[in-house]
């Protein structure tokens, strides 16, 4: 079957290159379409957030999908009410991003040069790690944490925030150095640089892409954590902009506009990513996928 | 990790096993290990500690008053008893297990499906699924209120339904959608990182093998079927156990939504965790409940550890 069809097909494509090429083009363009289409309906949830947020006094009966006059009162009122709030989990986020960094570069550099099974254990444990339940480990944070004095600051905040940034940084940031050329490392021995020389000098440097991946997800995270906030922080000045928002929505009467506005304000780093730093999330995603 | 098989006969020192040496000298080697000190405290401060510190909780009364007088008295398994004696357990159970399989498969059939979609050459192909991560990436508070309001009785879901002539509902408000419409939601949110991954997956399918089968008279269905599931199968199966996990603990979307109501209809064991800690201040049944749900998700990961190590093998 096969050879038959082969041979009359390939000389009518050859007679009709263009008519053929006209139709891919618009299957292309069918196919762009459709995905626009997926697209609005999937991101409709999102648009309407973008709608109401603009429209004060808004309410579920008198929305309207496209604001007639937008007026940014509701933004006003989120970012007056809200304004601490988003120091806290910019403070935080930023804070667990430090800490996360400091603790996984150096130990993904070791786990990426040293080979035995000490490492393939550790790795194991990473992967554990990670799965460990958040509400697990918050309410032994809550009991540690008050023993130690530290509910309510922002270490206890950077602290559990951290949990979620640790594992995941060692593990993308150890794939990325096991493929790093070794004999560029070693180029740097011969230069009589010890292993901390070769990590900040060459290790760190090389890196760079690898790092700022780590650096984002653990900014998201810490960033889009509720139950943590929830958890540690008893005191409404230090709770971050996602216990914030929890707290308008479930107040008597709730300000849509303000709700709405607060929350595309803790979506900003969200939608900054999508567009900024595109090739560093789907770095992360590649290797947080398990590929 | 091929290290302990590719080592083993070319280094004679039969004192350390597994060590390829990769011309690190012993020295070096012991400074590289200084630099997981920084780790291995982190690692025995924010995860061994607190789930040692979990287990004491949950074989102790430990209340409210435990933070005033230091004092829990041991219990045993009184808590575990008193949590399996309640009738929530058993719904918390039912509804994360419904969660967890629901979300996954229609994550699993409608995620591939998006993936294939995309995954075609149109113009716009590269970035347009790029804006689908956006849900993805919005804290879960977000996508939370977002939907809250979406599904309210006079919302805008409900609008849309009246307008194509489907009955409405409040369909968080009322018992028996309640679970449905969380579903939905944690759908919403999780869908674009499958449609990624798998994205990303079937990018890797040789062309030569789809081409050749092409040629022999192989369907779209066929070539599906026999080429692309087959090499993507390692991203599913562990793509699939991440999800079940990560869906497993769900907690902060049910806050969001539904605070487990209505009429308790939405519970989850992570829900009731967090409900026992910090609304009803009984630390010691929030062990417990903790520890069930630390046992069921180690029991995951000990199975995506296994899936993904074998995947790193392989590709090795």
């Amino acid at each position: 079957m096969t050879r038959s069809a082969t041979n009359p097909a390939t000389s009518t494509v050859k007679a009709r290159p263009s008519a053929r090429r006209r139709r891919t083009k618009w299957v292309g363009i069918g196919l762009t379409v459709v995905s626009v289409v997926i697209l609005v309906v999937y991101l409709f949830p999102i648009y309407f957030m973008v709608s109401a947020s603009l429209q004060p006094g808004v309410t579920s009966v008198n929305v309207e999908w496209l604001p007639n006059t937008p007026q940014l009162d509701g933004y006003a009122t989120a970012l007056e009410e809200g304004l601490q709030s988003l120091q806290v989990s910019l403070i935080a986020a930023l804070g667990s991003v430090v800490v996360t960094l400091f603790v996984a570069i150096p130990a993904a550099y070791a786990l990426s040069r040293v080979r035995s099974r000490v490492v393939d254990v550790a790795l194991v444990l990473l992967l554990l790690a990670q799965m460990v339940p958040s509400i697990v480990l918050a309410n032994s944070f809550y009991a540690m944490f008050n023993s130690w004095g530290i509910l309510n600051t922002y270490a206890g905040l950077i602290i559990a925030d951290s949990t979620a940034g640790v594992p995941f940084a060692i593990i993308v940031l150890r794939a990325f150095m096991l493929r790093l050329d070794h004999d560029i490392v070693e180029a740097g021995k011969l230069d009589g640089l010890g292993p901390f020389g070769s990590l900040v000098r060459i290790v760190i440097p090389l890196s760079r892409n690898a790092i700022i991946t780590a650096g984002v997800f653990t900014f998201l995270f810490s960033w889009g954590d509720l139950l943590f906030g929830l958890t540690v922080v008893t005191q409404a000045q230090m709770y971050p902009v996602t216990v914030f928002i929890l707290g308008l929505t479930n107040s008597q009467v709730t300000n849509w506009a303000t709700v709405m506005a607060a929350s595309l304000i803790a979506s900003v780093p969200a939608l900054f990513v999508v567009i900024g730093a595109q090739r560093y999330v789907k770095a992360g995603i590649a290797v947080g996928g398990g590929r | 990790m091929s290290s302990l098989t590719d080592a083993a006969p070319r280094r004679p020192e039969q004192s350390r096993p597994g060590r390829r040496g990769l011309s690190f000298t012993g020295r070096n080697r012991a400074e590289t290990l200084v630099f997981l000190i920084p780790a291995i405290l982190f690692f025995a401060l924010c995860f061994v500690f607190p789930l040692g510190y979990g287990v004491y909780m949950s074989t102790t009364d430990f209340t409210t008053g435990t933070f005033f007088t230091g004092k829990a008295p041991f219990v045993g398994l009184d808590n575990f008893v008193d949590i399996f004696s309640t009738p929530l357990l058993g719904k918390a159970v039912i509804n994360t297990i419904v969660i967890t399989v629901v979300s996954v498969v229609v994550e699993l059939v409608v995620g591939f499906a998006l993936a294939l979609h995309f995954n075609r050459r149109f113009p716009g192909s590269r970035w347009l699924p790029m804006l689908l991560l956006i849900p993805w990436l919005l804290p879960a508070v977000v996508v939370g209120t977002i939907w809250k309001w979406l599904l309210s009785g006079d919302g805008a879901v409900n609008d849309i339904l009246h307008a194509l002539g489907l009955p409405t509902n409040a369909w968080l408000a009322d018992p028996s959608t309640a679970l449905w419409a969380v579903i939905a939601v944690s759908i919403w949110g999780a869908l674009p990182y499958w449609v990624t991954i798998l994205g990303a997956a079937l990018k890797q399918v040789p062309d030569e093998q789809l081409e050749a089968a092409q040629l022999d008279g192989a369907g779209a269905w066929k070539r599906l079927i026999h080429i692309i599931i087959p090499s993507v199968w390692p991203v599913i199966s562990v793509l699939v156990v991440m999800s079940i996990v990560y869906t497993l603990l769900i907690v902060d979307l049910v806050l969001v939504l539904t605070q487990g109501g209505p009429a308790d209809n939405t519970v989850t064991l992570g829900l009731l965790s967090y409900r026992s800690a910090f609304q009803l201040f009984e630390f010691g049944n929030a062990g417990a409940y903790g520890m069930v749900l630390l046992v069921i998700s180690l029991l995951f990961a000990g199975i995506y550890t296994w899936l993904s190590r074998r995947g790193e093998r392989r590709e090795q």
